[in-house]
């Protein structure tokens, strides 16, 4: 998958299209059984639509039926099916009679911190604005960095990279600002480039802020980007 | 039942209780769902790829099997790295007290993303505890809630709104020369990554382990 793209505007005037590298997970752990043969996760089916229980309650009519059925036989297991692997699986709406819909309507749903729904309204796509069509503008709010990172959970970080030379030296110097300032500056969208950052589609408005260092003729910009505030919920815990 | 964790530093100790917090709890959230012809919400189902079953929730089970097709108990699952090699286990720290050192710098919270945040009540705060966080302080924690096989990162800190304890994972980004390029397809955009991180998937997640 290509690597995404970002933006930026410097505190020179310049802006230039540059690469955003994600970091490196650490390497997944996998798992054996006691004797040291590597064992796999698998999805198996233990009931169908014609033996969940929705299925099973409709067909005995009511709870002591069902349970008396239960204790009586194995209803609730398809000999043919359970056990078996589902494999991959596509995700389907269902209605109120179980079977899927070919067709349904798409509503976002609102809610407030504590859970309650405020609003509904016809879902609109939001794209990502990393990449915006007018010129990003240098947002000039340099921020130290413990005021920062003592005020924003920073959730996600991407490494801002080049890919050639006139790219380096825009970001190598937009580093050693940074550096030079002992700051962060915030990175973000609209007119005064102070508004949030959207990832991708439908993403979460996030809060950008570059934090640039250098070690000789080599330089680290690091696009830290937070989710939220560190404050506490209003709502009673 | 809230979660409390006992910090000891220079000879004082101080008891805080854990209240998670996350974007959720501070903005609210939004999700989509779909109506039927009635107005009615759906259910979401799985449907097999040969269409041949449609599978509700509760219709699966999720195991581990072995190379002979046995059930293996999570219980009894063996963590090991990508060599096969079995993984060091990190004990809780659950119901033992936090002592603190020094406090880290900057840039080594810096080298971090922030994977959980608890915001702390303090039941009793020492009074040179406070002082140190008062001061910008941030102090690395070794905070197990459970057993893990992965050394996690734990930060604590302060500011104008409370006491927060951060959890976070490493991010090593390296320092880049001039040819050091990289091309637009050679690093993989994990798309994968979290939106936001949500305590109860994040509950799931831990469970789902032995």
């Amino acid at each position: 998958m290509p690597c995404r793209k970002i933006r930026l505007a410097d505190h020179r005037g310049r802006e230039a299209t540059v690469l955003l590298v994600p970091r490196q997970k650490p390497p997944d752990v996998s798992y054996t059984d006691p004797s040291g043969s590597p064992v796999r996760f698998t999805r198996r089916i233990k009931a169908t639509e014609t033996t969940n229980d929705t299925a099973l309650l409709s067909r005995y009519g009511d709870p002591d039926s069902l349970a008396q059925a239960l204790i009586d036989g194995d209803p609730e297991i398809d000999l043919q099916t359970a056990g078996r692997d589902a494999g991959s699986c596509d995700r389907v709406h269902v209605g109120a009679d179980g079977q899927p819909l070919y067709s349904a309507r798409s509503f976002e749903v609102i809610y407030d911190r504590n859970g309650n729904e405020i609003a509904r309204r016809e879902p609109e796509n939001i794209p990502s604005n990393l990449v915006p069509d007018a010129p990003p503008q240098w947002s000039g709010k340099l921020t130290p960095k413990m005021d920062v990172i003592r005020r924003y959970a920073f959730t996600r970080a991407y490494q801002i990279r080049h890919s050639n030379g006139l790219e380096f030296d825009f970001l190598f110097g937009l580093a050693r600002y940074l550096e030079e300032c002992n700051s962060m500056v915030l990175v973000g969208s609209g007119p005064k480039g102070t508004g949030p950052l959207i990832l991708e589609r439908n993403g979460i408005p996030m809060k950008g802020f570059l934090e640039g260092r250098t070690k000789g003729d080599r330089y680290r910009l690091v696009l830290h980007l937070a989710a939220f505030e560190l404050k506490r919920p209003e709502m009673s815990s | 039942m809230t979660r409390s964790i006992d910090i000891g530093y220079r000879g004082g100790t101080s008891r805080f209780y854990l209240i998670p917090i996350d974007r959720k709890k501070l903005h609210g959230f939004k999700r989509r769902i779909a109506l039927d012809e009635n107005g009615n919400e759906c259910a979401s189902a799985h449907l097999t790829r040969d269409g041949r079953f449609l599978l509700r929730a509760g219709s699966t089970s999720d195991l581990y099997i072995n190379d002979k097709g046995d059930t293996v108990r999570r219980s009894e699952l063996v963590t090991v790295d990508e060599n096969g090699k079995p993984l060091k286990k990190f004990s809780a720290t659950v119901g033992r007290t936090e002592l603190l050192e020094t406090p880290g710098d900057l840039d080594e919270f810096l080298s971090h993303i922030v994977t959980k945040v608890h915001a702390l009540k303090a039941e009793t705060l020492d009074s040179e505890l406070e002082e140190a966080l008062l001061d910008g302080a941030i102090f690395r924690v070794s905070y197990r809630p459970r057993t893990t096989y992965t050394d996690s990162s734990t930060f604590l800190l302060t500011n104008g709104h409370g006491i927060f304890l951060v959890q976070a994972e490493i991010c090593s980004f390296d320092f880049v020369g001039l040819e050091q390029t990289i091309s637009e397809v050679e690093a993989e955009w994990d798309d994968g990554e979290d939106e936001e991180f949500d305590f109860e998937i994040e509950w799931r997640n831990d469970h789902a382990l032995p």
